[in-house]
């Protein structure tokens, strides 16, 4: 190697470090954001797949709300296309310890042997899972160890006489269920098997089915929930398999069974987390793309600069490839180190900050993952690496290398005869070659789709940041028109500064873009933090939501248990609803057949409507809208009066969600089945609830007189926020209506409100980090068309412009800039709002969009340009004009 | 009448010392002279053009144009002054290059708050014998075409003083002849007072004054073809 390279090298290095220490922060910062977001999403797959094994146990699951029919058990069972399969029945139920002990809850698994079909419970003893069929429960090992439950001795686990039986459970040995005692044969390792989206959060039992059938235990229960858990044979046709599964199941007549497969549960068990991590992800790329913008503007601009330097040295005799080696390289070497340092300070702020909040989003331990523990993560890595390495700096290079004064690499690739898509191809190079954003944005685009598994995500964002980024090149392209032109009469500050935004097509899109950006996501995360805290003071606010809910009441014992849930709360709210179980049989006369008809195969309206229209479900009947808890209001009609309560009235009110979904509208007539008799009803109002309230909320709400002579169960909800007051009552209420079911949904609210503070750190260490990043980048891009602007301005003051002239054009020209970035980001960040609401979220999960934050942050990127403006100007005013002319460029 | 009197302009060096670039320099011109500057180079010649347009203060002494105290005038009324009564010819052009020949002349007469700043331009391009490229940007015009933009710039708002720092330096001899020609022409049918700076003695010598600077110090100083001063 040439004796002046090594030299040449550092100092150039030095002088490199200082030009671009920008550029390698905010570099570094984008690669901490890619890193984090990569592991983070690795974590959700790989946590949200096992979860979902979990959840299911088995290829596919049949499951019903009623024991599954005899029939189609048997087409089931004995058909070749099922290599294994369990059957699960489970129920809730109340237990005592002792023999005068207080019943608790708890949800019977009444399991068969070959359960579950994944390895996924653990059994402590070994032996105990045998000792299931001779009578003996398993219990959650959590629940043992609250309790001092023990497992009995293997000995014991033989002896059912009821002396033995009384003595165990004295010793906390046995359980007693219903009116029967079980020992304890061992105990169960499942949390990993709790399925996030259930609302029993009861401990769990586990029995032998064919002995909970002998006992009579099922027989009993008003609320089961009956699943046969199916594993395909490994033939690599799982779709045939489950179509003929569904086939199967479509053909009973007296029900209609759900069958749910591994790809619903793993959907359910991502959707809390999803919503969640589409935020994430968003605001995530958004950082990389700003971030990364500021770097490629920022390297490009100071290879250019290096063309001058090369030209002297290449005259000087050096050789050219080592020149390129020293400019290039450099920046090459700059770039990585950046990048190595972003990804440490990546997983750093994954281990730190936010893996210990995804642990929050599931149960069972935490999956490991690094940027090399993981083959697809380690592969993943490297090619991001490399796509953003080479993109940053692959535009700089290229303008670099050519020719002086040409503005293209390619130039003698070109011929005046060139085929059509030649020209095309090499237009394309050369666009990418002078537009270092574009050329990142694409890279950063590609690598979303490589990274995130959203690819509905990425497809809004591609429609979205293309949008920003064609509008903020044709707000340049118009503003750069409009330039000094004598024509439009506008004062001359403004005009200046339109021409020095024209003057630097680039570095103004680019600093737009920035502004854009920046207002985009900030709107955005406020929107996004407002409805989070919304949904936590939702969630949270116990003293006023209800936690404990009390179903299947016979109708002669609401009184009683009204009686009961308001022993010692003077004042209580306690709600209570009539309920009958309906299916819903034809809309305006058509069939639920033909209404599926209507949505596209496999939509998620379609399967939102499937659900409503295959199975039983939930009515009430109400005089007057629900005013508790500001659960509900109606949107569009009118609710009958009250006083008709004791005439007949056909009439329903349906959720206004589902009516937009199943195109339902006022005036429409809906068919029930209630219990074998039609009930044809008019909808006369459509209601907006609140899914979050806690409260019982329904999709149909009837007249009372449509319900007066079906049979029906009572539901009660109420606040029992102290946790001895809500044990004693229940106690009570069991000991008097033991037929009841009771809900505690206390830790379903805490643990809803865990997740949701979770996600509002999250927002805050992301509202950090861009920050950080807008700020550099915004400081990035003043710098880096500092000099142009210092020297245009400096011939403005030789022509006699004065310095309050030159202060209101710089502070115009940034003005400008941040006004057209606020309009844009503000219409963007509605538009990322809308696409997202109507591509990805639910009509459960609406976004709240509000003026207020597009006003603040507009005003705060204003305020910030103001500044960078003011310091830019005084700058520039410092300097000899005459002398900064004379430099050379 | 330019009236320079003993003006000093000193520096700081990078060493913290001072340098002193311009030294007890005294002269007086009358308005309308046409006046070659010449000497080597850092001997002042841009120094005392920055400081007679009023870019740069003396560090002592003090300068008046026909009775206007630049050295000592606030910032808004040398805006002015600067506006109106000078105007710039640089080696390197300075034109804005993202605006047209037009547009470069029209923003001078614009800052100068002239009333009819589009016909000024216009006449000032036909001037110097650009009428037909008004709408041309820089990068397409020829180097002696881009000086001339810049005369036309210089003169639009018929200064009273012509400063001129290097004009023909980027020219070949041919177009540096018609450019020196040129604002000689124009600077006489003004009456304005010319500042050529040259490194070419030649054309120097083509004009009917000179001053000649020797290390910041005024060495000789000749206003008409006849004597010196």
């Amino acid at each position: 190697m040439n004796r002046w390279f090594r030299p040449a090298f550092q100092r150039e290095l030095r002088s490199s470090w200082k030009r671009l220490s920008l550029a390698a922060v905010t570099l570094c910062l984008g690669m901490a954001a890619l890193t984090a977001l990569l592991l983070a999403n690795a974590r959700l797959e790989s946590q949200s797949r096992r979860q979902a094994d979990a959840i299911l146990g088995g290829d596919a699951e049949v499951s019903d709300v009623r024991l599954l029919p005899e029939k189609l058990l048997e087409s089931l069972l004995s058909s070749p296309q099922v290599a294994r399969r369990t059957r699960v029945t489970s129920f809730v139920s109340m237990a005592s310890l002792q023999q005068s002990g207080r019943p608790r809850l708890v949800e019977v698994l009444a399991i068969e042997d070959s359960y579950p079909l994944v390895p996924g419970m653990r059994v402590r003893p070994a032996y105990s899972f045998d000792q299931l069929r001779a009578g003996g429960v398993l219990v959650d090992s959590s629940f043992a160890a609250t309790h001092s439950i023990t497992p009995v001795s293997e000995k014991d686990s033989k002896d059912f006489s009821e002396k033995n039986l009384q003595r165990l459970l004295a010793e906390r040995k046995a359980i007693r269920i219903g009116k029967k005692i079980f020992p304890v044969a061992g105990l169960a390792e499942n949390d990993q098997m709790r399925d996030f989206a259930s609302m029993s959060l009861a401990s769990r039992i586990y029995i032998a089915r064919d002995v909970a059938v002998r006992q009579k235990l099922i027989s009993g229960q008003s609320r089961i929930r009956d699943r046969l858990l199916i594993q395909f044979p490994d033939n690599g046709r799982m779709e045939n398999s489950i179509s003929w599964l569904k086939n199967e199941v479509g053909k009973t007549e007296s029900s209609k069974p759900a069958v749910r497969t591994k790809e619903d549960a793993l959907n359910a068990a991502f959707k809390p987390a999803r919503s969640l991590f589409l935020f994430f992800n968003a605001i995530g790329f958004s950082a990389l793309i700003l971030l990364g913008l500021g770097s490629a503007q920022g390297i490009h601009s100071y290879l250019q600069r290096k063309q001058a330097d090369a030209r002297i040295m290449s005259n000087l005799g050096a050789s050219r490839p080592l020149l390129a080696l020293l400019y290039v390289g450099n920046v090459i070497f700059i770039t990585a180190v950046s990048l190595a340092l972003g990804s440490w300070a990546g997983q750093l702020i994954f281990r730190q900050e936010i893996s210990p909040r995804m642990s929050q989003w599931f149960t069972g331990p935490a999956i490991d993952v690094s940027l090399t523990g993981s083959g697809v993560v380690a592969y993943k890595f490297a090619i991001s690496a490399f796509v953003l390495t080479m993109s940053l700096i692959l535009p700089g290079a290229l303008a670099y290398l050519r020719q002086p004064r040409s503005g293209s690499s390619f130039i003698d690739f070109k011929s005046a005869g060139d085929p059509f898509p030649k020209r095309v191809f090499i237009g394309f190079l050369e666009l990418l070659e002078n537009f270092p954003d574009l050329i990142w944005l694409i890279s950063a685009l590609l690598l979303s789709f490589l990274v995130s598994s959203e690819a509905g995500f990425n497809l809004i964002m591609v429609v979205v940041l293309t949008a920003v980024y064609l509008t903020l090149r044709l707000a340049v392209l118009f503003v750069s028109r409009m330039g000094l032109s004598p024509s439009i009469r506008l004062p001359l500050s403004i005009r200046i500064a339109g021409s020095e935004i024209g003057a630097r097509p680039n570095q103004s899109s680019l600093t737009l873009l920035l502004f854009g950006l920046t207002v985009c996501l900030l709107v955005f995360m406020w929107d996004m933090r407002s409805n989070i805290v919304n949904q936590i003071s939702t969630a949270t606010s116990g003293m006023q939501k209800p936690n404990v809910f009390v179903l299947d009441a016979p109708p002669d014992a609401m009184k009683s248990i009204q009686n009961i849930l308001a022993e010692g709360g003077e004042g209580r709210s306690i709600l209570s609803e009539k309920i009958t179980r309906a299916r819903l049989l034809n809309i305006n006369n058509k069939p639920v057949e033909d209404w599926l008809n209507r949505f596209e195969q496999g939509s998620e309206s379609r399967l939102r409507a499937a659900r409503l229209f295959n199975r039983e479900q939930n009515l009430t009947a109400r005089s007057e809208v629900s005013k508790d808890y500001g659960a509900e209001e109606v949107v569009e009609g009118k609710f009958w009066d009250k006083s008709s309560a004791n005439s007949p009235v056909n009439e329903v009110s349906v959720e206004a969600g589902l009516a937009n979904n199943l195109n339902i509208r006022i005036g429409d007539h809906i068919t029930f089945d209630i219990q074998g008799i039609p009930v044809k009803v008019k909808v006369t109002s459509l209601r907006r609830v609140s899914w979050q309230s806690f409260r019982p909320n329904f999709f149909f709400v009837l007249h009372p007189s449509a319900l007066a002579d079906a049979p029906y169960s009572g539901l009660f909800a109420t606040n029992l926020a102290n946790s001895r007051q809500r044990a004693d009552i229940l106690n009570n209420l069991f000991e008097k209506h033991p037929g009841v079911t009771a809900l505690d949904a206390t830790e379903i609210a805490e643990l809803v409100s865990r997740l949701l503070n979770s996600a509002l750190d999250m927002v805050r260490l992301l509202t950090v980090l861009f920050f950080s990043g807008a700020l550099l980048n915004t400081i990035l891009s003043a710098w880096t068309s500092y000099s142009m602007r210092a020297r245009n301005f400096s011939l403005y003051r030789c022509l006699g412009a004065n310095n309050s002239l030159v202060l209101r054009s710089i502070f115009n020209e940034f003005l400008i800039l941040a006004v057209i970035g606020s309009v844009a980001g503000t219409g963007a960040s509605g538009l990322l709002s809308t696409l997202i609401q109507r591509a990805l979220l639910t009509a459960d999960d609406q976004l709240n969009l509000t003026i207020l934050p597009s006003v603040a942050v507009s005003s705060v990127v204003v305020l910030i340009c103001s500044v960078t403006a003011i310091v830019s100007g005084v700058l520039i005013l410092r300097q000899s004009p005459f002398r900064l002319l004379r430099k050379p460029l | 009448m330019i009236e320079i009197e003993n003006v000093t302009k000193e520096y700081p060096s990078p060493e913290g010392l001072r340098l002193r670039i311009l030294d007890s320099v005294t002269a007086n011109i009358p308005s309308g002279s046409q006046l070659g500057v010449v000497g080597r180079s850092g001997s002042g010649k841009t120094t005392l053009l920055s400081m007679i347009a009023g870019l740069e203060r003396p560090t002592t002494g003090s300068i008046r144009i026909n009775g206007f105290p630049v050295s000592t005038a606030g910032e808004a009324e040398l805006s002015r002054f600067r506006a109106r009564e000078v105007g710039f010819v640089y080696q390197t052009f300075q034109l804005l290059r993202h605006l047209t020949a037009l547009e470069n002349v029209l923003v001078a007469a614009e800052i100068a708050g002239h009333p009819s700043a589009k016909t000024a331009a216009q006449e000032s391009l036909e001037w110097v014998g650009l009428s037909t490229r008004l709408r041309h940007r820089p990068d397409q015009l020829s180097g002696g075409e881009q000086q001339r933009v810049a005369i036309a710039r210089a003169i639009v708002n018929k200064p009273k003083l012509i400063l001129c720092d290097e004009p023909t330096g980027n020219l070949d001899p041919q177009s540096a002849d018609q450019v020196f020609r040129l604002i000689n022409s124009l600077s006489l049918e003004l009456g304005a007072t010319l500042f050529f700076v040259t490194h070419d003695y030649a054309l120097a010598h083509q004009l009917a004054g000179r001053i000649e600077l020797e290390r910041g110090q005024l060495s000789r100083l000749q206003l008409s073809s006849g004597g010196y001063q």
